[in-house]
């Protein structure tokens, strides 16, 4: 294990002297993101409006809704705005009308407190196709509502447990009832004398409001840009055998897993130190938004895990240096237009949207506008880590298996 | 002759095929404590890939080998450590000064602290770079990056020093410089495993010979043991003015010689023991009112061994 991280450390002294990882993975990102955000925004003018529909009007409903509204409108970010409309039709319209600049609108529809008590009724998302990060602003905002509303009925079926045990069944689900009744109600008191509040409280969620180009580009440009400052650790590997290294540090008391195991540290080190300092540069100089630090730290580990894998096993499916560079631009290029790196995913065709879901960059770009917009937790992004992670596994052990039969042998 | 003493490499019945070619067939030798042992045979003989399962590199396909008492395998960390492999090309990082590389090479054999930087020094004192040791090894001449590569086998202090051809390419200071390092080393009790296809380099360096064609070897032993086991003798050239035909027919009937053959201009007498020979062959000569211009003896050595072992040149 030791020799693993001799190895790796070696690796990274030599990028770091040639200076070409810090220009494709640090410099590079950096300029592109500046470039693309100003094209298609510049800072000051990026915006997104979500018109927000309350066709259930009941108690927890109007919750929600001015949760939502006071976390994201009163907020000290800019960026993104709550429009409060009264009906689907009306938000409909102005999602068409381009005058009216509302990109999206999420519709919580009629019967969905009820149904919160069986299976709940979908929340329904329009975007206008036509505007930038529309798509991925509101199906986050709508997937971080849908979120806590799960929370809530966990906390509540667990309420009900609890008075059911102690014989206050009753009282409680009086209370839950009193949830589902007329937003008018909601402070008239309930038939058990107690004030009902709602279930689901959407204010002290970090819907920060603060979403530029940058917090979409930023990442977008910063994975797309690990890409190659991985590839070029990888095909080290080739390099090394070409040179003759690898040969000698095969013969030393090293084992060609520990010698692949150090390769891939050094590989993964690459794609992180990339992203994190892309993420701390475009935070701290351009305002973006990457998410709750806990959350981009973790949702950054995760696609670094499916790019190392993936550079992997670019590399052992190369012959050359120079095959696999190509193959790593291919894939990097391939990936970031499918994943939304340059073009957000709504502005793609419905089949290469359905795609798109299932790329690196996407779960990726997926998770840091959950966190970021729809203030999701843990579990809202759990799916898209898990997908990175998956990605990063199987294309591991797939390169492992082939540099040992084709490199090491 | 080296003493018998505890085999440091004992190696038998390798064999490894690729693709229908077998590479190594049946191979085995032993190397004592202090011994330098030769592989000596033409490109493509299976010189590589023997050391390559000798130094864990390769698995055999059959056969075993122990180093220091520890059976080799590409997987066995401890026997590796026995043994410090210098690869036929120069197997150095070029972006990185040879003391960079050194103490990379170094790390790996679990060095760290002051040993490794004590070894460095000392290694690269040993083949002479310690003045060009900060500089890039793509600076280095052809000579200087094959004594670094040397130096990177030697920094653990192995019990066996494998070198495969290391003086292929190398200009004739930096060979003479690099075989002296070896004769240094060998001198200092370190077991040598080198192989070459270059015969005066075996027959200086080496205590045993091991022959190795198409994949297999095809005699063992001493320079000495090998000449007599082929059956080889010295000859004695000479020119001179005056009758050769009859100075050759007179010389055939001198005990020592065996055989006397003239040639364009240059009499040819192969004799057993060319030391013993040589008197009466002078007294032969001006017994033949023979001007002699030169004589030259020509010792069997390993080339014209492998030439009788095989019918081809070390270098076909």
């Amino acid at each position: 294990m030791r020799n693993a991280f001799v190895i790796a450390g070696n690796d990274l002294h030599r990028r770091l002297r040639d200076r070409s990882v810090l220009i494709q993975g640090v410099v590079g990102p950096l300029v592109l993101a500046t470039i693309i955000s100003f094209a298609f925004s510049g800072f000051d003018t990026f915006k997104v409006d979500v018109a927000l529909v309350d066709e259930d009007q009941t108690v927890t409903s109007a919750a929600i809704v001015d949760g939502l509204v006071e976390a994201v409108n009163e907020g000290e970010g800019e960026g993104l705005e709550i429009r409060e409309v009264a009906t689907a039709a009306e938000a409909r319209r102005m999602v068409d009308d381009d005058d009216d600049d509302v990109g999206g609108m999420i519709v919580l529809p009629r019967g969905f407190c009820e149904s919160l008590r069986t299976e709940p009724l979908p929340i329904g998302t329009v975007i206008n196709e036509e505007s930038q990060f529309a798509g991925e602003v509101t199906e986050s905002l709508a997937g971080g509502i849908a979120g806590r509303v799960d929370l809530a009925r966990v906390a509540v079926n667990t309420a009900l447990r609890v008075a059911a045990g102690e014989g206050e069944f009753d009282k409680v689900a009086d209370l839950a009832d009193d949830g589902c009744g007329p937003a008018t109600s909601a402070t008239a008191g309930s038939g058990a004398g107690v004030e009902v509040q709602p279930a689901i409280v959407v204010a002290d969620q970090s819907y920060s409001g603060e979403y530029n180009a940058v917090s979409y580009y930023g990442p977008g440009m910063a994975i797309l840009f690990a890409f190659f400052a991985a590839g070029i650790g990888a095909r080290s590997i080739l390099g090394e055998r070409r040179e003759g290294t690898l040969v000698r540090v095969r013969a030393a008391p090293v084992t060609d897993r520990t010698i692949l195991f150090g390769k891939t540290v050094g590989v993964a080190t690459l794609a992180l130190s990339s992203i994190v300092i892309v993420w701390i540069v475009t935070s701290l100089a351009l305002a973006a938004n990457w998410g709750p630090i806990w959350g981009a730290l973790l949702v950054i580990v995760c696609v670094v895990v499916a790019i190392a894998g993936l550079s992997m096993l670019v590399t052992a499916l190369a012959r050359t240096e120079a095959q696999a560079d190509g193959f790593t631009a291919m894939l990097a290029l391939g990936l970031a237009l499918l994943g939304g790196s340059f073009i957000s995913p709504g502005g793609l065709p419905p089949l290469l949207q359905e795609v798109s879901a299932f790329t690196p960059n996407g779960m990726a770009l997926h998770a840091f506008t959950d966190l970021a917009v729809g203030g999701a937790g843990l579990a809202g992004i759990l799916p898209h880590l898990a997908g990175l992670i998956t990605i990063g596994a199987c294309s591991g052990i797939a390169a492992l298996v082939l540099l040992q039969r084709k490199v090491l042998s | 002759m080296v003493s018998v003493k505890t085999p440091v490499v004992q190696c038998s019945g390798l064999q490894k095929t690729f693709g229908d070619r077998r590479a190594v067939d049946d191979v085995g030798f032993e190397i004592a404590e202090g011994e330098t042992y030769g592989l000596l045979g033409p490109n493509g003989a299976g010189k590589t890939t023997t050391i390559s399962m000798v130094c864990g590199l390769l698995e055999p396909e059959v056969g075993t080998t122990t180093v220091a008492g520890l059976a080799m395998g590409t997987r066995n960390a401890e026997a590796k450590a026995q043994i410090g492999f210098v690869p036929q090309e120069v197997a150095l990082y070029p972006d990185l000064t040879g003391r960079e590389n050194l103490r990379f090479f170094g790390r790996l054999q679990h060095m760290e602290g002051k040993r490794l930087k004590s070894r460095v020094e000392e290694v690269l004192d040993l083949v002479g770079l310690v003045e060009r040791a900060d500089e890039r090894t793509d600076a280095y001449s052809g000579g200087m990056k094959r004594r670094c590569n040397i130096a990177a086998g030697l920094l653990h202090e192995p019990k066996l020093l494998i070198l495969d051809e290391p003086t292929v390419g190398v200009d004739p200071q930096s060979r003479h410089a690099i075989l002296e390092s070896i004769e240094t080393l060998g001198g200092a009790g370190l077991s040598v495993l080198y192989t070459t296809h270059y015969m005066e380099e075996a027959e200086r360096l080496c205590d045993r010979v091991g022959i190795i064609d198409e994949g297999r070897i095809i005699a063992e032993g001493t320079k000495r043991e090998l000449v007599e086991l082929v059956g080889e003798n010295a000859h004695v050239r000479l020119t001179g003015a005056g009758d050769l035909p009859g100075f050759a027919d007179r010389a055939r009937s001198l005990a020592v010689v065996e055989r006397a053959d003239l040639a364009d201009g240059v009499v040819d007498l192969e004799v057993s023991d060319a030391s013993r020979a040589l008197a009466p062959i002078i007294e032969t000569a001006e017994g033949s009112a023979l001007d002699i211009r030169s004589v030259d003896v020509v010792e069997p050595d390993l080339e014209s061994v492998f030439l009788r072992l095989t019918g081809k040149a070390l270098r076909d």
